[in-house]
């Protein structure tokens, strides 16, 4: 009790800096923090981010697609969750309580471990879960366990009539290699801020198109996109891109671009993403027909990307008047093009030519209906007899030079998970004490492994196979951690003399 | 015959080997005269069933390799090749874990829940789909099994968490402890039944479709109780004098299949409740109670020790699957290793949810009856990893349904 005061007193006097440095340190905290990451995470996931809606404007798509609550969900950020500020400062809060408790645990740890005595008190080694004694036992016995671990491959020390073997002093400090590995994950997420490390762009692309993107320094040209569906569905079999990349003039880089497979340039990736499921007119041949006679008067080839102005089909003239790529026709707006791109040509044509006053006509290829509607007594028809069409293809030109740092950092972890579930710690004390060799041993793991070891190590020498006691027998007074972190480890050491 | 219908064939023969292994199993840790003197030791019915258990493993693995070397990728690309190549994991990790352990009536418990992860895996449409550019990565190879691996390994977790319940806790008071425990026992019966239901009408050849609000036709393969909001009541048909459907599904549902998803949940808790009377009145004392028995006399300190074996081997194995690997393959072809994309997501809180529990067990003294609670609740998590998420939510990884 009169500790406790003490402690509060000292605790009363401490600054600022401490009282946060306590605060991050603490367990509670942590795993409250990993909680309360973990719930914000569900909240992002009722609903689909914005940048995953399928619609240019979220303000309509959540209360149109999810009705009030939705449109709750967005008014509330939620729906841009994983940038907001407040999820950010959680994971930013993590990062902090990762670095400090790997410092505040890891460092005392290293300490006492270099520290640790080689000699302890046989009433402690008594004590340990593995005991074992040989009697009447001499010098020369307490150098052989030392060879014979030594073979085992474990590091001994030794002061006057002691010993101290042990390996596996790295996987102690596992937890705190975990946590480094995090850390570097959250710094080569975050690095993404330093201006240049990263930019991330959809490229949309006709055939022979190009664009230049000035922040990653290059142009990206696509001069083929093939896409190809299993037989019999409409279910995609792949999609690929011929892709040039040019600095200047000067042709770089190509590749055929596959989905899971793309292009390396200056550091920079471009990816096969995606690609414009509705087709475009590329060029068509259209046949004209004199609508009395039905007899072809001949055809003319239509670019339909770039135009051109006049066509001439046997003795006729056609001038094209108005081209909408994209046409539309509404009652209340009339006829216009919702897009430049052309995904449903309409052309105006006047024709003209021998017995004939100069007439306007509609070809509209996906739509003949219209254009029959239109024009009951069109002169001719406007056959589209044949016609290429192709569709864009999406790439996603993303650089993000934090990649190998995230990687690393993954790596690190995984590291310091296999050292933390799957290797030990393991301490073999002896000391020969008037005439008696007292061997007592302990690990963070895997004790019955660690028995085995232990008994092949002290039988030869003439001790009695040790028996490894229960948790529960253990000697509360020389109990190195509390009964709860057997297979963890604490930054006190308590069992040296 | 080619290799998707000897595939099938070793399906079913892998189902009906793990039946008779869970029933093996049963009657090995419930039978009184069959005692053997060490409790918990093996006898020849345990011996039986963990012999079933590896026959089954052996049809599953050739189910397995059969189907892949047809479709030219390990099957792992739709629900029904992914929940049964879980239930493979957790049958694998059982055995893995019983040759250290030796501990039959763990397996009263791991083969009804493979068992039953296989069945409802079979309630997905089975054909096989040939891979969209997206999947056509060696990586779906290694992303997919390596977190089905961990997930099989954390499952044994589960399933030691609750033995360890069952076994420590007192279920003749009726402490919160003992309901929950009784709950969750509903839970596994809620699945059973909801396999038993629609497997019922899919064998019937069930199939009714109507016209809903949305643009889509909505098809429904369970009697419509449920409708979708604004149907008239009653001009579905009727099922034994109950005109259908018998009410709509309030407005604010307005997923995509929102209602025919509702009307599956109230066929699964209707069928439940039913399923649950039956076995109660015939037991007459709680479930929980009855499977308390099998763990009778076993040490609960072994068993809270397994329990969290299972999350130590599991969770980084976990980790490298359903992270490590998931976020190097999305960086290949969705260009970003993160993309908040809700599976991976949950993957994420999955992660977080086992990180908790072992911060909780090794740094705060969570062990037993807490540390037990968690491994139990972490089967929900992953329940909800695996099924939720595709059923609720869709996304980039909407491919999987």
């Amino acid at each position: 009790m009169g500790d406790e005061a003490v402690n509060k007193n000292n605790k009363k006097q401490r600054n600022i800096l401490e009282l946060v440095w306590d605060w991050f340190a603490s367990v509670k905290v942590g795993i409250s923090l990993i909680v309360i990451l973990a719930l914000g995470s569900a909240l992002g996931t009722i609903y689909p981010q914005v940048n995953a809606i399928p619609h240019p404007n979220p303000n309509f798509y959540y209360k149109d697609t999810y009705g009030t609550l939705g449109d709750l969900y967005h008014k509330f950020g939620l729906s841009n969750m994983y940038t907001s500020w407040w999820f950010l400062t959680l994971v930013l809060l993590l990062g902090i309580s990762l670095v400090i408790v790997s410092i505040d645990r890891g460092v005392p740890l290293y300490k006492s471990l270099k520290n640790q005595p080689v000699a302890r008190k046989v009433i402690a080694l008594r004590a340990d879960r593995l005991y074992t004694n040989k009697e009447t036992a001499t010098a020369a016995d307490l150098t052989a366990l030392g060879q014979a671990l030594q073979k085992r491959r474990y590091k001994i020390r030794t002061v006057d009539g002691a010993l101290l073997a042990e390996k596996g002093r790295l996987p102690r400090f596992g937890a705190y290699v975990i946590h480094a590995g995090l850390i570097v994950i959250i710094l080569g997420v975050f690095a993404r801020l330093i201006p240049g490390w990263y930019y991330d762009e959809m490229v949309w692309l006709k055939e022979d198109e190009s664009k230049t993107i000035s922040e990653v320094g290059f142009t990206v040209k696509n001069t083929g996109f093939q896409l190809e569906y299993y037989e019999g569905g409409d279910r995609v079999k792949k999609y690929e891109t011929d892709l040039e990349v040019y600095e200047g003039a000067q042709k770089v880089a190509e590749k055929h671009l596959i989905v899971n497979e793309p292009l390396t340039y200056n550091n920079t990736l471009v990816f096969q993403n995606s690609f414009d499921p509705t087709p475009m007119f590329k060029n068509g041949k259209v046949e004209m027909i004199d609508r009395k006679t039905e007899q072809s008067l001949g055809t003319f080839d239509i670019n339909f990307i770039d135009p051109q102005e006049t066509y001439t089909v046997g003795p006729y003239q056609l001038k094209l008047t108005n081209y909408f790529p994209d046409i539309k026709v509404d009652a209340e707006k009339g006829v216009y093009t919702s897009s430049n791109e052309p995904y449903n040509p309409g052309l105006s044509f006047e024709i003209s030519g021998p017995n004939l006053a100069p007439t306007q006509q509609w070809m509209m290829p996906t739509a003949p209906f219209v254009e029959q509607m239109l024009g009951q007594e069109y002169p001719f028809t406007l056959k589209m007899v044949d016609v290429s069409l192709f569709n864009m293809t999406g790439l996603l030109v993303h650089r993000d030079l934090g990649i190998p740092v995230v990687y690393t950092g993954c790596a690190i972890t995984l590291y310091g998970l296999v050292l933390v579930f799957y290797f030990q710690h393991r301490r073999i004390w002896a000391r020969l004490e008037d005439g008696v060799l007292h061997i007592g041993a302990n690990t963070n793991k895997n004790w019955l492994g660690f028995a085995k070891e232990f008994n092949k190590a002290v039988e030869p020498l003439g001790a009695t196979a040790a028996v490894l006691k229960s948790k529960l027998a253990k000697q509360p007074e020389n109990q190195p951690e509390p009964p709860h972190t057997t297979e963890s480890e604490t930054g006190r050491e308590g069992t040296q003399a | 015959m080619n290799l998707l219908d000897v595939s099938g064939f070793l399906y079913g023969t892998a189902f009906f080997a793990y039946l008779a292994a869970s029933i093996l199993y049963v009657i090995g840790v419930t039978g009184r005269k069959i005692k053997t003197q060490t409790p918990g030791a093996a006898n020849r019915w345990t011996n039986w069933g963990y012999r079933m258990i590896l026959a089954g493993m052996l049809a599953h693995a050739g189910a397995i390799t059969t189907r892949g070397i047809y479709g030219g990728y390990i099957p792992v690309s739709n629900m029904f090749e992914y929940m049964s190549f879980w239930a493979f994991t957790i049958i694998l990790a059982y055995v893995v874990i019983n040759a250290f352990y030796k501990l039959p009536s763990l397996g009263a418990f791991v083969a009804p829940v493979g068992l039953l992860v296989l069945a409802y895996a079979s309630v997905f449409p089975q054909d096989h789909k040939p891979l969209i550019p997206a999947l056509q990565s060696y990586w779906l190879n290694i992303h997919v099994t390596t977190a089905a691996l961990g997930e099989g390994i954390l499952t044994i977790s589960f399933a030691a968490g609750l033995m360890y319940l069952l076994r420590t806790t007192d279920l003749t008071k009726g402490s919160r402890s003992a309901k929950f425990l009784e709950f969750v026992m509903f839970l596994f019966l809620a699945l059973l039944a909801f396999v038993v239901t629609a497997s019922a009408f899919a064998g019937a050849g069930y199939s009714h479709q109507m016209f809903a609000d949305t643009p889509q036709e909505v098809t429904y393969k369970m009697p419509p109780i449920v409708g979708p909001t604004g149907t008239e009541l009653g001009s579905q048909g009727s099922l034994a004098g109950i005109p259908l459907p018998l009410f709509n599904a309030p407005s604010w549902m307005n997923g995509n299949n929102a209602s025919v998803q509702f009307n599956t949940i109230i066929w699964t808790l209707l069928s439940v409740a039913v399923l649950y009377l039956v076995l109660r009145l015939l037991a007459r004392q709680p479930l929980s109670a009855v499977v308390a028995k099998w763990v009778r006399n076993l040490d609960p300190d072994m068993l809270d020790e397994l329990s969290y074996r299972g999350v130590a081997i599991g969770y980084p194995v976990f980790t490298l699957g359903a992270l490590v690997f998931a976020m190097i393959w999305a960086q290949e072809a969705w260009g970003s290793y993160w993309s908040w994309d809700p599976k991976e997501t949950w993957a994420l809180i999955t992660w977080l949810y086992y990180t908790a529990y072992l911060h909780l067990r090794l740094r705060h003294g969570w062990e037993g009856a807490k540390s037990a609670w968690m491994a139990v609740a972490g089967f929900v998590v992953i329940m909800f990893l695996l099924v939720g998420v595709n059923l609720i939510i869709s996304g980039l990884h909407s491919y999987a349904t």
